[in-house]
């Protein structure tokens, strides 16, 4: 590895294939700012409109109505009767230990499932997924492997299988 | 109790909301595009920040959590409004960087709308890493304790983004 003809001390380590990429890195970011030298993105808001919209959240947020006091030993003895009351009821009506299973699932749990999924899909395209999964030299710890990828199976191969039944 | 405990000092949520309110509007803005449409994620911040005072646990710094909130609201409402339109999300984005020459609240050059067209190309996720580091100026660590991504994660991921723009701007 070429680090380690100049790495005499052999100290300290870099990630695999650092300096393989630091060019093609350091290339891409001198473009980027030589297109862009200045940081700005152009937006602009309406005249006053920090000072307006302060005052509208904080009006908004205001406690409206009487500050109510509740006994709190009251609460949770109350709460703790309903929950033992709807507890007994859910056994009375459904009496059936019902396995769950995978049938049973709406496709809408499994979209809302999929949607609060932190998916690799979101971060990259599947373009770069697969370049990242043939080459994790970019930077040591950022290692895509094929059971990865197939745990965050796409959400439309689902949701076809379950049409398809 | 309106207030929460930031290194031992009490901020009324108040304080928050003047302290915050622009850095996590432009935030917002790049992420949703349109003044009005920031405008609506930023109240909705606020309020679900205001709503949450108590549970903020302290171990993360506040403007860390503020973002965190922001983030999710910013995610949550562009989802909201792909499934309102019926189009997909890169006609969406196109459609609104067209409107961006018309759009009062835009005043930048052609290379920043090239800029913003190129970054509406990106993948949700990606947009927003890109958006963190670059106009944001946060840390690689902050970013990652915002949106609960490995830092290593985050840097392949923005150099993707800056690689992508770059050749999307110069392929133009």
């Amino acid at each position: 590895m070429k680090s380690d003809k100049e790495n005499k001390n052999q100290q300290f380590n870099v990630p695999q294939g650092y300096f393989e990429s630091f060019d093609e890195r350091l290339m891409t970011e001198l473009k980027f700012q030589q297109l862009f030298p200045n940081k700005s993105d152009g937006f602009t808001v309406p005249q006053d409109y920090f000072e307006q919209v302060e005052s509208t959240i904080i009006d908004q947020n205001k406690p409206q109505g009487k500050l109510i006091h509740y006994n709190f030993k009251t609460v949770i003895g109350t709460a703790a009767a309903i929950a033992a009351v709807l507890l007994m009821l859910f056994y009375v009506i459904n009496p059936i230990d019902k396995e769950m299973e995978f049938d049973s699932l709406s496709i809408t749990s499994l979209e809302s499932y999929f949607e609060d999924e932190d998916r690799l899909q979101d971060y990259f395209s599947n373009e770069e997924l697969s370049s990242i999964e043939d080459n994790t030299s970019i930077f040591d710890d950022q290692v895509v492997t094929e059971d990865v990828l197939y745990e965050y199976v796409d959400q439309d191969i689902i949701q076809n299988s379950l049409n398809d039944q | 109790m309106n207030s929460i405990k930031d290194h031992n000092v009490s901020l009324k949520f108040e304080d928050l909301v003047s302290e915050y309110k622009e850095r996590l509007y432009w935030h917002i803005r790049r992420m949703v595009i349109s003044h009005e449409d920031a405008d609506d994620v930023l109240q909705n911040t606020f309020i679900k920040v205001f709503k949450n005072l108590n549970n903020f646990q302290g171990d993360s710094q506040v403007y860390t959590w503020l973002y965190r909130i922001a983030t999710n609201e910013s995610l949550t409402f562009i989802k909201k409004r792909n499934r309102t339109t019926h189009i997909s999300n890169e006609e969406l984005h196109e459609s609104l960087v067209t409107n961006l020459t018309s759009d009062p609240y835009f005043n930048g050059d052609d290379a920043q709308l090239k800029l913003q067209q190129a970054i509406d190309t990106l993948p949700t996720k990606q947009k927003q890493v890109f958006v963190m580091k670059y106009f944001d100026e946060l840390q690689y660590n902050e970013i990652s304790e915002i949106v609960g991504t490995s830092e290593g994660a985050l840097k392949a991921s923005y150099h993707h983004a800056v690689k992508k723009i770059t050749e999307y701007v110069t392929d133009i």
